[in-house]
This record gives C-alpha cells, structure tokens and sequence, in this order.
C-alpha cells in the first residue's frame, strides 16, 4: 500500500475578509508526480505556503511525512526539498557559496554533493558567479539544485519553470521524470498544463480556494480533447457554494 | 519522530553569512577610522602649548589616557553603546535581520524545517559576534594610536604595566552597552520587515530620544533625571566608567548639577542584558506569529 507524503486535512486559510483557501481535503502519495493546478489567485502558493509551514492554517490540519507541520513544528520538512514562488539567495555570495552554505546544515552533505548538484542542473560554469548576476532562469535552476541539495524524499515545485527558455522546460521535465523514477515525491504546481499532463500522474484543480477537480490524469482525460479542456470545465463549472 | 537542526550548525552558518557581508568590514573599517581619527585629534590638541585653557591637571589625566598603560583601554570607550557604537549596531542588525525578508532568505531555512526559534537565537548569537568584531576592533585601534603615541612621546612601552586581563573585560563590558542596541533593532527589523524602519528607528531612539529629548527633559524637571539613569545609554555610560583608563571622559562627560547620577555598573550591565533580552523576546514574539507567503 502507497504511503501519504502529504495531507492535507480540512484546511482553511483566511486573510482578513478573503477566504484564500477553503476545506482543502488531499492527499500526495509516495512515488507520485502530483499536479497541482489551478488559476492565478486560486490559493496554490497558500497552500504549498501552510505545506512548507510558512503560513499558519486558520483551520485544518497539514501533515508531511507523517507529521503534523505548523509554524512552530517543521522537523518533517527535513526531508522535503521546495522551490516556491521565486527562489532566495544571499546575493553577495556566489551560487555555488550559497549551496555550501546551505550544505552546512546538514552533516550528510558535502561538497561533492554540491558539485552534483551544479551540474545536474547545468550551472557549473556560472557556479561561482555572484547569485545577484544571475538571470531569471539562472536563479530558478539555483533553487532547484538548493532543493535537491539534500537529497529530498518529497519535492514541492511551485511554477519550476518560470523564466526558463523552452531547453530549459524540457531539461526540468526530464529531470522531474528521472526523479519520480527513483522513487521521489513531486508535487509541481504549475500553469504549463501540456507540461503537467506530460509528467504528472495525477492533478488536483483549485479555483478560489476550493478543490473543483482530483484524479489521475489519464480519468481525467477521459473523453477529453487535453488537460486544457479539463481545466477549462473544472474552472468555469458553476460554484456550489456560491449565492 | 524527526530531529531538529543543531543550533551550533545554524550558528556557524550565522557566521558564514556575516563574514561574508562587505557591510560588516565596512564598519569595522570605518569604526577603525573614526576611533584613529578622534584620537589624533586629541592627540594634537594636547601638543599645543596651552591646550584649548585647559588646567594642567586635566591635560596631565588626559595625556595619561591617552598614554601606555591605561591607553590601551581608551579606544573602546568610543565603541559603547551610548555613542559611535550604538550607531554601528544599529545600521548592522537592521541589515543583517531585515534584509533576510527582501531577499527571501527567510524562507529558505524555514522552509527546510528550520525552527523559527532556533532560527532567531542563532541570528542573534551571530550579531553577538559582530559586536565582539567591533568591541575588539576599537580595542586594537586604539591600542596601536596610544602605542604608537607612547613611544614617540615617552620613548618607551611599558610592556610590563599593560592592563590585558582588564583590556578583555573592557570588549565584554563594551559589547553589554551595544546589545540594547541589537535588541531593539532586530525586534524592529522583524516586526517591519524592513531594513530602512529599522535604521530609522534605531537611529531615532538613539539620537532623537536617548541623546536630545531627554538630556532637554533632564534640564526641565529631577524626576526626568532619575528614570534616565535606566536608558540605555546612561547604563552605559556607567558600565563604560568601570573600564579603568575610561572614568575620566566618563567624568568629563557627567559634570554639571542636573546630570542624572549613575547606576552601580554591575546593576546597569544586569539591566543592559534585560534590554536585549526584552529585544529579542518582541522579535521571537512576532516571528513566531508572522505568516511568511512562499
């Protein structure tokens, strides 16, 4: 039986008058690519935010790993690797001075892990480079060896290929197939639809806060033309909560 | 059940990323400067025939001051809290704890299930040692100008008279005034977010409220001089009398009738920690509660 890697239970996220994420009920198992879609404002980065705990649920429960996360208990994300939203260095330090320095946290990590991670991500020749004069696409394959670093068992991917040209695209979807192939977790948030249905085993759609759509891809597909045809329908069906 | 971080590891990280700022060697490099320039200064006044009307007793303490053995000491008295010091540590905090939120740093090491906590304590344990950086700075410049000062007015150093148990109790009492300083600014830095809030409020209470609304208040009414003897800065200036070659500035600094009285320095360095305790508890307090948006 596929282990949980995340549940999400029931979960609520209110910021004053705006209901940003409502009864948000998922669940990621291991080994699985999971898509996580939806429009802009949908409350993807406020979820994948209470996940990583960064943000504190109005209500509901988060569990990674087996653990409850919140704010004040992260242990499980220990083992989670994230690049969400746009990713932060020191930009005084080089790129490869950045992953040294997140290196240090952990005693398992050395710098020939750090190599690797360069150069899977194709920054070797720009590693020691300041981060600061690092272009859009630069930062984002920065972050994505950051959340490599240390080898996670689940890789939470929000928007991975923004700012990446279209061999960058290519490069980081081969790269998240190989990766679900060795048996990690993913789950990529994204707006690349074709680039979901080409690597993810199933999606989950949000709009406004709420889930409209869960399944494997391929029932979902069912009678379908793409998964733009699917996302369109679960978007724009008519609300049941709303009047 | 999963394991935390080592608070050694994120303080050595602390370390790594303020060793690497061109921000810190730029005050330290400054604070040098300035420490050098005010004691050449003084230096040339004393080499004038009758400096500035001055008594002869008071050039003779002076120049003593400014002289092997007690010289050495006289460096850090410019580095405390309640003046050039306090100035420096504010811009440094506000840097090294705001800016973790515009470049989105914060959210590298929570996200990596960093605690918030242990987050914040090796933070502060990193300014900690920045201000060392600075006290030990202010200590070395000095000590090398009133070196070097000695020997082309004396001749020779007395190499067997130095005050070094008391120079290394001189950085630790030096760094007990900024911290005040640090805690307020990184309770700021966290709760804004920002780093120019930061340095505003920081600078203001340092120079507006410490140095000129209450030396004005002092003058208008006695009580105003008994709770200032509880600010910051005049803690300070009371830890900073306790360091030997210092109490004569201090005193020169302290004369006249409606100068509040000051506090016994072990009382004012108890009550320095609690200021930078009472910093760090603010900024612990909001980080806690803070919803970070990935």
């Amino acid at each position: 039986m596929r282990q949980p890697v995340i549940q999400l239970h029931n979960l609520h996220k209110r910021f004053g008058a705006v209901q940003a994420v409502r009864h948000l009920n998922l669940e990621v198992f291991s080994g699985e690519c999971f898509g996580f879609l939806g429009p802009n404002g949908a409350g993807k980065t406020t979820t994948i935010s209470m996940i990583l705990g960064l943000l504190r649920p109005t209500a509901g429960r988060v569990v990674v790993l087996g653990e409850e996360v919140t704010p004040d208990h992260t242990a499980a994300l220990r083992h989670v690797g994230a690049l969400a939203g746009a990713p932060g260095f020191y930009p005084y330090l080089s790129g490869r001075a950045n992953l040294r320095l997140l290196a240090a946290l952990y005693p398992d990590v050395d710098d020939v892990r750090v190599e690797e991670v360069l150069a899977l991500v194709g920054l070797q020749e720009a590693a020691n480079r300041k981060a600061k004069a690092y272009s859009t696409g630069m930062k984002q394959r920065l972050g994505l060896a950051a959340a490599l670093l240390h080898r996670p068992k689940l890789l939470i991917l929000d928007e991975p290929t923004s700012g990446l040209d279209p061999v960058g695209m290519a490069e980081m979807r081969a790269l998240l197939r190989k990766l679900t192939e060795e048996g990690i977790t993913v789950f990529l948030s994204s707006h690349l639809l074709h680039e979901v249905e080409q690597t993810c085993d199933r999606v989950a759609i949000l709009n406004r806060g709420q889930l409209v759509a869960q399944g494997p891809v391929a029932d979902l597909l069912a009678g379908k033309h793409d998964l733009e045809e699917v996302f369109m329908a679960a978007v724009h069906a008519p609300n049941p909560t709303a009047a | 059940m999963m394991t935390s971080f080592s608070l050694l590891s994120l303080l050595r990280i602390e370390t790594r990323k303020l060793t690497g700022r061109a921000l810190l060697w730029v005050e330290v490099g400054l604070l040098a400067l300035f420490i050098a320039a005010l004691h050449l200064a003084l230096m040339a006044v004393l080499s004038q025939p009758n400096p500035q009307g001055m008594p002869p007793e008071a050039v003779n303490a002076l120049q003593a001051s400014l002289r092997w053995p007690e010289g050495l000491l006289s460096g850090l008295t410019f580095a405390n809290g309640g003046e050039l010091g306090g100035l420096f540590v504010v811009v440094l905090v506000a840097a090294l704890a705001a800016q973790e939120y515009t470049w989105r740093t914060v959210h590298l090491w929570l996200s990596r299930g960093v605690e918030r906590g242990a987050y914040l304590l090796a933070k502060f344990g990193g300014i900690v040692l920045a201000l060392f950086l600075l006290a030990l700075t202010a200590l070395v410049v000095g000590g090398v100008v009133t070196g070097i000062y000695t020997w082309k007015t004396v001749g020779a150093l007395p190499w067997h008279a130095m005050p070094w148990a008391e120079a290394g109790l001189g950085v630790f009492k030096i760094v007990l005034t900024m911290l005040p300083y640090a805690g307020l600014t990184l309770a700021v830095a966290v709760l804004s977010r920002s780093t120019m809030v930061a340095i505003g409020v920081g600078l203001g209470y340092s120079l507006l409220v410490e140095n000129l609304a209450v030396e004005v208040l002092v003058l208008l009414s006695p009580g105003v001089a008994r709770v200032a003897r509880y600010l910051p800065t005049m803690l300070a200036k009371s830890v900073v009398g306790s360091i030997s070659a210092t109490e004569m500035a201090v005193s020169v600094g302290m004369q006249g009738g409606d100068a509040p009285s000051l506090l016994s320095p072990g009382l004012a360095s108890v009550l320095l920690v609690g200021y930078a305790l009472m910093g760090l508890a603010v900024a612990w307090w909001a980080f806690r509660r803070q919803d970070i948006s990935a």
